[in-house]
């Protein structure tokens, strides 16, 4: 339908439209307003489906079509369903950008055998009808043979409409078990078990006698839990533990539940939420003087850094090997653009724009091509400097590593 | 001491409800208007406030005035160009609280946007606490206590020793008679709306300064205000709002120390029994 | 073409939740703000017994329906004899506990947050036969309401609603109907629920929070209140804009929030303007 043009990005009704509108919706108990109003969203909706689907990226400008890259012609379109409003909005604006330049790096590169990419992004608002409409969108309308997504919620709901429709779905989540729920299921992350041996090496190096953890009351928090509960009852260290619900905003509760206690250290292990921050803060701000740890590199993230403010000093977490030389160029480049550094989070999304162009160039342009080159990565070098590899059931194995905020600056340690 | 610590923690949450309920309470009693707006124009002076002071450096005590009159002439505002149009046209005290829902929604969109649903703490350095042996007060809480003293000794002066006072009460008592006998009011309503949105922007600067905000805030906020103000029952501008406030920011604490995931349903169940068994609240005769 | 399948079957189950909540809000002046935790309670059982007991999701669906019915009829006792303002806050409260509650102590799949793997029968499988399911299931509803409301007892119900006193001078009891119509009321918002379960894929707390009801309102405030047509015209138009604004060329992390915007406006506009809607009857001078 000409009147609605998304390459223009412009919503354009022509008055043609309305007044074909007005002729066909009848509805006498309605003022004329109201009848315009309603033949306006008819259109609307009519016109929807069949508007003509053209590759498109996020707000800024598509990267893959801008470019003035070596690769050329026919783009090869990736479906993007991130949460861009909704409760985890923030996550949303921090990583569209570096899948963007995942893409433009991608290209000049060459793309896949000479081919662009192209992305095709919508909002998944972090909810799961949002979540399957947006999937169902940009593989059944925009017919993108694989999706990178994120948020378990999101993933959970998408998992079965990837088996359904053959078309693998790649995230970033980090609960244990989901992969193994669908064969279209990909994770590149770093989960408990892979960080797991670092942390209890430096339990083991510092002396730690006693420690509390505080988990969401989410899944992730009970399969956490006794991982981190076990490892430490293998050394020795006594060992309690507080869940917390994931949006509060006052954990005073819960800390002065591990005040009581009077551990050596306090390690927070859950989604990476803002909520963790929280807590850390409001711990210090009880008094609890010990040190504090992560399992997960959230801190990274700038509405993280920025909620726990002075007190990040000192903070300790594993990640991915996040290696600023080997990642300059994306840093510098990502800085550039959003003002800071990217987070951990950044680097994964921009790794796994890279793996589908190996999948792609390996497996081929179809779902179940790119399905079954995604499980065979190997030795596949992260932006980061460390090395991923596609574990059996899915999800990645990587190259992770522990670092400590010092003098504002992420550096890494020895365990 | 455990519950020595949660207990002052409660004291001090406390402090934000009966900001937010004193202001609630205020224009309920008076115009009868249920503001479920009242949330919304907490976080927006949280929000400028934040906006001021950590975005662009302001001094503190500037950005915090600033977050305050925003927020006052921001609740004027919504009575004038929503509440009262509705009424005008024939809409009931049920149809103010529908559009004062939709009020809300419209602006939670706009906070939505402006911060992408990140936490806001409007600030980088940690509080200072005071610590007792093995409970840490912060200096913070101290200040509140001090704050809603005054801001209560302040109330109860204007609403019970002066003429503005008397009109207010008049209105809450008997409308009818109020406006026959000479009370100005619209003139009361401007007021109560502006005191009232101050008190609530006051108390969305402070949290934005403690423990940050969300666009969830306002209504989380403001459903426990709403508690507090049907516990210490609707007419009971002070006393009630006061005991009220304080037992919801007792109950909020120890709720969040033996079983958080529980709270927002302890207060949520504590809101429909009450209005079953005791919609006058404790003090009620 | 599927993803058009998608969006029929949802607001289908839309229509059949704003035609349950009509019914208590529009019809017998009920301001229910809170319907989102029948919802919840239709699309939980149904899910949990086919999931977990591996019921067939056809007999899951009545049973869920039912449950919900007696849920519903079991918390509106209690709240009967409040006046508008604070039934609509107890309404709001219940939702909360609901949501929370099966949050916090509800059946969920190891390793998820939520319920998901409904399984249909072979023959509900794709997404034709879905939409089938689910535009039967709407048809039935819109006429079991409407046969209700132009009947007798809707007549009393409306009579609830305007004028008690003269229903009660008539020897009826207005107990009765309030609470039969909140059951019926409830069992359509079962059927929306379990039919919302299998549509999504996966459901978790989050897709019945508060806001859900609040949403609700919207659909059949802008719709109409006292109208089944408005029950049908609200949801689709609504809800078919929605996913409309994903095509027109907004920016895609603006369109959700100018969703909520909208929806504010609406209920804004809707009380000043017109209570009633676009083909409401009722006219609340509430």
């Amino acid at each position: 339908m000409a009147a609605l043009e998304k390459e223009r990005g412009e919503l354009m009704i022509t008055k043609g439209h309305i007044a074909k509108g007005e002729r066909t919706v009848r509805n006498r108990r309605v003022s004329p307003q109201l009848g315009i109003l309603v033949a306006v969203l008819f259109v609307l909706a009519a016109c929807a489906p069949a508007a003509a689907p053209s590759p498109s990226a996020a707000p800024a400008k598509p990267a893959g079509q801008a470019a003035a890259a070596p690769a050329s012609g026919e783009p090869y379109k990736i479906g993007v369903t991130f949460p861009l409003t909704g409760p985890q909005a923030a996550w949303g604006t921090l990583l569209v950008p570096a899948v963007e330049m995942g893409v433009q790096d991608v290209n000049d590169a060459g793309g896949v055998s000479g081919r662009p990419l192209s992305l095709v992004v919508e909002d998944s608002k972090g909810d799961p009808q949002a979540a399957v409409a947006a999937m169902r969108k940009v593989v059944q309308v925009d017919r993108v043979p694989v999706v990178q997504t994120i948020f378990t919620n999101v993933v959970t709901a998408q998992m079965t409409l990837a088996d359904q429709l053959k078309v693998p779905i790649i995230s970033t989540i980090e609960a244990p078990g989901l992969t193994d729920r669908s064969p279209y299921n990909f994770a590149n992350s770093v989960t408990m078990a892979d960080v797991l041996p670092l942390h209890s090496q430096h339990w083991q190096n510092q002396g730690y006698m006693k420690m509390f953890a505080f988990l969401p009351n989410t899944s992730i928090g009970e399969i956490y839990s006794p991982l981190l509960k076990g490892e430490a009852e293998k050394l020795g260290i006594q060992y309690d533990e507080a869940r917390f619900k994931l949006g509060e905003t006052d954990f005073r509760g819960l800390v002065s539940r591990a005040k009581d206690f009077g551990p050596d250290m306090i390690i927070t292990a859950g989604h990476g939420t803002i909520d963790e921050a929280n807590i850390m803060r409001q711990a210090r701000e009880l008094g609890i003087q010990v040190p504090l740890y992560g399992s997960c590199g959230c801190i990274t993230a700038k509405s993280y850094r920025e909620a726990m403010g002075e007190l990040a000093e000192g903070f300790t977490f594993t990640t991915l090997k996040y290696d600023p030389q080997a990642a300059e160029k994306f840093i510098t480049a990502y800085r550039q653009k959003m003002g800071f550094d990217p987070d951990y989070a950044a680097l994964e999304n921009y790794d796994i724009v890279f793996m589908i162009r190996d999948a792609i160039a390996r497996g081929g342009y179809t779902g179940d091509g790119i399905q079954k080159a995604l499980s065979e990565i190997k030795d596949f070098q992260s932006i980061g400097g460390g090395t991923i590899s596609m574990g059996p059931n899915r999800q990645t194995k990587q190259t992770v590593a522990m670092y400590q905020i010092r003098n504002g600056q992420v550096t890494e340690i020895q365990p | 001491m455990i519950a020595l610590q949660v207990l002052v923690s409660g004291l001090g949450l406390s402090g934000y409800y009966a900001l937010v309920a004193l202001g609630f309470s205020l224009i309920f009693a008076t115009v009868k208007v249920f503001h479920v707006a009242h949330g919304t124009v907490f976080l927006a002076g949280g929000y400028l406030f934040f906006f001021l002071h950590r975005g662009l450096g302001v001094n503190l005590l500037v950005a915090a005035l600033a977050g305050v009159a925003v927020a006052a002439a921001l609740g004027l505002l919504i009575d004038k160009l929503v509440y009262l149009p509705v009424l005008r046209r024939g809409g009931g005290l049920f149809s103010v609280f529908i559009a004062s829902l939709g009020v809300s929604l419209v602006f939670e969109a706009g906070y939505n946007l402006l911060s992408r649903n990140v936490l806001q703490v409007a600030r980088t350095e940690p509080l200072t606490i005071l610590t007792f042996g093995a409970v840490a007060i912060r200096v913070l809480d101290l200040f509140m206590a001090g704050l809603v003293a005054v801001v209560f000794g302040l109330a109860y002066l204007w609403l019970f020793r002066s003429t503005a006072g008397l009109e207010i009460r008049a209105l809450t008592d008997n409308p009818a008679l109020a406006g026959v006998v000479g009370v100005n009011v619209k003139r009361v309503r401007n007021t109560v709306f502006l005191v009232a949105s101050a008190l609530a922007g006051l108390a969305g600067v402070i949290t934005a300064y403690d423990t940050g905000i969300v666009p969830d805030t306002g209504l989380r906020v403001l459903f426990i205000a709403v508690v507090a103000v049907i516990l210490g029952g609707v007419q009971n501008l002070m006393l009630g709002t006061l005991v009220g406030s304080l037992c919801l920011g007792l109950l909020t604490a120890f709720a969040g120390l033996l079983f958080p995931p529980w709270v927002s349903v302890a207060v949520f169940l504590a809101l429909i029994l009450l209005i079953v068994v005791r919609p006058k609240g404790l003090f009620a005769t | 073409m599927e993803y058009v399948f998608f969006l029929a079957t949802v607001i289908c189950v839309w229509i059949i939740l704003s035609v349950a909540a009509n019914l208590v809000v529009g019809y017998t002046g009920l301001m229910s703000i809170g319907h989102a935790a029948y919802l919840a309670i239709g699309a939980y059982t149904a899910a949990s017994l086919n999931i977990f007991l591996g019921v067939n999701f056809l007999i899951a669906l009545p049973i869920a329906a039912v449950v919900t019915a007696v849920f519903a009829m079991l918390t509106v006792v209690p709240l009967l004899k409040l006046d508008t303002f604070y039934f609509a806050l107890a309404t709001m409260g219940l939702n909360v506990v609901v949501a929370d509650t099966i949050h916090n102590a509800g059946p969920r799949v190891p390793g998820t947050e939520g319920l998901f793997g409904v399984t249909l029968p072979d023959l509900l499988a794709s997404s034709e036969a879905r939409l089938g399911l689910a535009l039967v299931l709407a048809a039935v509803c819109v006429a079991a309401a409407q046969w209700i409301v132009t009947s007798p007892y809707g007549r009393s119900l409306r009579a609830l609603r305007d004028r008690e006193d003269a229903l009660r001078s008539l020897g009826k009891n207005p107990r009765y109907f309030q609470i039969s119509i909140w059951g019926v009321s409830g069992f359509l918002a079962g059927i929306a629920g379990a039919m919302y379960a299998t549509t999504l894929f996966y459901i978790d707390p989050t897709v019945f929070a508060l806001t859900v009801s609040f949403v609700l309102l919207v659909y059949i405030g802008v719709g109409g209140l006292a109208s089944i047509l408005g029950s049908i015209l609200g949801p689709t138009l609504l809800l078919a804009f929605n996913e409309g604004l994903r095509f027109v060329g907004l920016p895609s992390d603006v369109a959700g929030q100018t969703q909520q915007f909208l929806y504010g406006l609406l209920l804004i506009g809707l009380m000043i303007f017109r209570r009633q809607g676009l083909v409401g009857t009722y006219d609340f001078k509430e």
